[in-house]
């Protein structure tokens, strides 16, 4: 095996990653392997060396998206929560038995009509003149609760 | 459980349990190792500062699944790399790797450079290697960790985590020669 052939060899050696007595000896007695280790260290120093940019703010990012999603999470569970009590108050109020309701339905008294009376020569009967129709009087229905405080009045035309 | 095991896994339990603050102290600890190994893998700061508080944030999710008894830190270190692998896959390759690689080694006159300028050529020289053998050497040669670990880390075997080390080092060396050598002409 040539030396160049054995490169992935030395780059494993160079670090101590690799070790094989045979392998040690030659690079001892063959100068351009000994240089190829040497040059290899350099560059392995360069990486190991390698300075990173200072390290941006990451902690509190982190933890400042977590506690949003945490607190979105609990507000939705408040706000639902809430919203599930005030649907269940309405339809336990709508749901209630109705309690005794009477109602008193006053309704116009009926208009009278009076027929003629037919005396001596018979006249044809004739349709009386429609009296004028009396000014329309609302009706008005009054509930009465069981409440003595609250009445409810419905007037309609 | 060993001693380091332990330290880098500090919080965890209290953490998993709600606790905010434990939470926070765990983040602190790791995050400038998850930031570094995201810049040095995708190159460039403003995506490895996010990808790291998506790694914290699939922690956070994800907790519950990670074993105290084992160092946080594989785990950090393995979503890491495949979350930075998925912001590179999505760029456009930007330099040509074979072009370097082929070249044949020349006479290393790097001793002949200012030290940042040998770190330079170095770091361009990393950026160019194929995500996974990128990932394995910074793992390896820039957070030193062992060959066991970048294998725990990358969810490899220590066989092939070696291979792409070895291989990875082959070329980082000619891309360096390389470059040097364009330089001087």
């Amino acid at each position: 095996m040539t030396c160049s052939e054995r490169e992935r060899d030395l780059a494993l050696y160079a670090s101590g990653d690799l070790f094989e007595p045979e392998l040690e000896q030659h690079v001892a007695r063959c100068a351009t392997c000994s240089k190829y280790v040497e040059d290899m260290r350099a560059l392995l120093g360069e990486l190991a060396g390698d300075a990173a940019p200072a390290t941006p703010v990451i902690a509190s990012v982190v933890l400042g998206r977590i506690r949003r999603r945490r607190y979105g999470w609990a507000a939705f569970a408040a706000t639902a929560a809430a919203a599930s009590v005030l649907i269940a108050v309405m339809v336990s109020m709508l749901s209630r038995p109705v309690e005794t309701i009477s109602v008193t339905l006053r309704a116009p008294a009926a208009p009278v009509v009076t027929l003629p009376v037919a005396r001596g020569k018979a006249q044809p009967l004739r349709r009386p003149r429609k009296p004028a129709a009396p000014p329309a009087e609302p009706i008005v229905v009054k509930l009465v609760t069981d409440d003595p405080d609250v009445v409810i009045y419905w007037i309609t035309d | 459980v060993n001693v380091r095991v332990a330290t880098l896994s500090l919080g965890l339990p209290e953490a998993k349990r709600g606790d905010l603050a434990a939470f926070e102290q765990l983040i602190r600890t790791h995050e400038r190792t998850v930031f570094r190994l995201a810049w040095r893998l995708v190159g460039n700061p403003d995506d490895a500062a996010e990808i790291a508080q998506e790694v914290f944030l699939k922690l956070y999710r994800n907790m519950g699944s990670v074993d105290e008894g084992r160092n946080v830190g594989a785990w950090l270190y393995r979503v890491t790399v495949n979350a930075s692998n998925d912001v590179l896959r999505k760029r456009r390759p930007t330099a040509a790797l074979d072009e370097f690689t082929h070249v044949s080694a020349a006479p290393s006159p790097e001793q002949s450079l200012a030290a940042d300028q040998r770190r330079e050529l170095a770091l361009r020289a990393l950026d160019m290697l194929p995500p996974k053998e990128r990932a394995a050497v910074v793992l390896r040669d820039v957070e030193g960790l062992s060959t066991a670990e970048v294998a725990e880390a990358l969810g490899s075997s220590e066989v092939t985590v070696r291979s792409q080390i070895s291989t990875a080092r082959v070329k980082l060396k000619r891309i360096v020669d390389a470059m040097l050598a364009r330089r001087q002409s």
